[in-house]
């Protein structure tokens, strides 16, 4: 459960809860595979389903390095104005401890026809046993495309925030922003504003 | 050749608040009894780090310890046992996870048992390790006091940003001879927090220490950078304190991932199979691993081959063993003090100082270089029968560093050494 659904800085739940569930599967191998169900809410609209599916192989280089590749298919309400928002997303991550970076390509950002590579760097500085400070920033870039007006080419968005994990759950306190402005954002309702999040998540 | 006791520090201060901190419960024996009824049961993390959407990103992204996790509450259920606490080892590719046997139980016929359930990667009773013995007195020296020729060493290295993990009772991170000497500090003992202890303050300033402004002591190494992991608790009067095979695993994965050259161990137990794979994983990884070894001890890790065993002058000594100052040590005590100390303990420390010089000025010496170097300028040196030559040994690395410039030789190599200098 989240007070604000977040994708790359940007609200898709109009800066209002969302509920998400998802699977994942290892295999010893390296292959995994998995799916996130969560609600979204756009345009003061009722919520709806989004849905991403993955699957991957990563590699250990050592106990403290890896490298993976993976391949997503997200999905979101259709418009029958604008279409189709599904788009394939290709990305490779290298990780060292706590720390990594990940490049996505996407050759349909949104279904609008972008091209979009996407930069993201991540980090978790553990605090106790049980509470981490975790660091997010991402750079958007794009080009093509048929919105109208046009994105920003470049966006940027951060996040900083706190990680606690007790009795099975984890709770997640962190404040995200973009640099898009408001009048460049492509979805109301501050949706690219900087907002506070708060999570709270359980693994079975 | 210039003789070396490396085991005493130049203090130029009266000695002020030398008394120690109040110790912590449990007893040396309470601590047995509680932890003699634990197992540890590692679990394969069975996930690489890989991408994971979900409303917690990260740490996620590092690892999954659900499957770990529902598997150790799968063997509770099915064996009857409480999980009392977990942790990561990436370093094993395993999560431990610390269990209290049930009651009508026995420990050892559980862990048997486990240890043949496929869903687990290994199992082991927790067991007690207890630091050497600490003060012998607080001291009062007279200002100006100078037992040590440290300076002829410090002429040729002082373990300059090399990064040393000391993994023992709490360190005083204020003391005005630590506090700049000091990476980061962590906990690993469960329910109680980071606090200043005798013991672990009196190796750290053996090891780092640095004099503030005027006063002050110097340690062996204080170009180095320590990080105090604090593993163990003070049991009773502070004359002792003790950890168990958890905190040390727990403190030994976290050195494993701080880019530490050194660590030190100045404590003692019985053989551990977790511990001793962490140890070789240390090693392999280019730690070198010192330990304090006592006769009188069972004498874990100090008796595992890897490790750098050190000996107090005047103890019994194993072949092997290197042999450094470790009586009547001057070194710093919580509260801004400073005390004599006798133990392998800090012998120990010594040698991980010296550790941090050679490879300040060899740093591509491997374990097993750093402690043939150790072992043969104990074995032969001139500073006496069986008693380290800090100063052969690093002057015998710089000659092996300057010799690695040459075309033709591997970085890091050790010639042959000539003669005992």
């Amino acid at each position: 459960m989240l007070s604000d659904y977040r994708f790359r800085g940007i609200s898709l739940s109009d800066r209002r809860p969302a509920l998400q569930g998802w699977a994942s599967y290892d295999h010893p191998s390296g292959l995994y595979a998995g799916a996130l169900v969560s609600t979204i809410s756009i345009y003061g609209l009722d919520p709806e389903l989004s849905a991403e599916a993955y699957g991957g192989y990563a590699y250990a280089l050592s106990p403290r390095a890896a490298l993976d590749v993976t391949v997503s298919r997200y999905f979101y309400p259709e418009s029958s104005v604008q279409g189709s928002y599904d788009f394939n997303d290709f990305s490779f991550g290298a990780s060292l401890d706590r720390v990594n970076a990940r490049v996505h390509y996407s050759g349909d950002y949104f279904g609008r026809g972008d091209q979009a590579v996407y930069v993201e760097f991540n980090a978790a500085l553990p605090l106790s046993d049980r509470l981490s400070l975790v660091g997010h920033f991402g750079e958007l870039a794009r080009s093509g495309g048929t919105t109208a007006p046009p994105p920003p080419r470049f966006q940027a968005d951060a996040k900083i925030g706190l990680v606690w994990t007790v009795a099975g759950f984890a709770l997640e306190f962190s404040v995200v922003g973009t640099d898009v402005p408001s009048n460049q954002c492509p979805l109301p309702n501050q949706s690219c504003a900087p907002g506070v999040v708060l999570a709270v998540s359980r693994e079975f | 050749m210039m003789r070396l006791w490396v085991a005493t520090a130049t203090v130029l201060a009266l000695c002020q608040g030398c008394g120690a901190v109040p110790g912590r419960t449990p007893e040396p024996e309470a601590a047995q009894e509680a932890v003699s009824r634990q197992l540890l049961v590692m679990v394969r993390e069975q996930s690489l780090p890989h991408y994971r959407p979900g409303p917690l990103s990260w740490p996620e992204y590092g690892g999954n310890s659900g499957h770990a996790l529902r598997v150790a509450r799968s063997l509770g259920r099915d064996y009857g046992f409480e999980l009392l606490s977990d942790w990561s080892m990436p370093a094993l590719a395993v999560r431990c996870f610390l269990v209290q046997v049930p009651d009508g139980e026995s420990p050892a016929g559980l862990a048997a048992r486990l240890a043949r359930d496929p869903r687990v990667e290994s199992a082991q009773p927790q067991q007690v390790f207890r630091v050497a013995r600490a003060m012998d007195a607080p001291v009062s020296l007279p200002l100006g006091t100078q037992r040590v020729y440290l300076a002829a060493l410090h002429r040729l290295a002082t373990g300059r940003d090399i990064r040393v993990a000391q993994i023992d009772s709490g360190v005083d991170t204020e003391h005005p001879d630590l506090r700049r000497q000091l990476a980061q500090a962590r906990n690993f003992v469960d329910g109680s927090r980071f606090q200043p202890e005798v013991h672990g303050t009196a190796v750290a300033g053996i090891i780092v220490a640095k004099p503030d402004h005027d006063s002050g002591m110097t340690g062996v190494a204080p170009g180095a950078r320590l990080l105090p992991l604090r593993a163990c608790w003070e049991a009773g009067a502070g004359d002792t304190a003790v950890c168990t095979s958890f905190t040390l695993a727990k403190a030994l994965q976290f050195a494993l991932n701080q880019r530490v050259r050194v660590i030190n161990l100045s404590l003692t137990g019985p053989r551990d199979r977790l511990l001793e794979r962490l140890i070789e994983r240390a090693v392999s990884d280019g730690i070198t691993v010192v330990s304090a070894l006592d006769a009188t001890e069972p004498g874990f890790p100090g008796t595992h081959p890897d490790v750098v065993a050190v000996v107090a002058d005047g103890k019994t000594a194993p072949a092997g063993a290197v042999v450094a100052p470790g009586l009547d040590v001057v070194t710093t005590t919580p509260g801004a003090g400073w005390g004599f100390f006798s133990g392998s303990s800090f012998a120990a420390a010594n040698v991980s100082g010296v550790a941090a010089l050679l490879l300040q000025v060899s740093p591509g010496l491997s374990p097993s270089q750093v402690r043939e170097l150790l072992r043969q300028h104990t074995q032969a040196s001139s500073a006496g029968p069986g008693l380290l030559d800090a100063c052969a040994a690093l002057a015998e690395a710089a000659r092996a560093a300057a010799q690695s410039c040459r075309p033709g030789r591997a970085a890091g190599a050790v010639p042959p050494r000539a003669s005992a200098s």
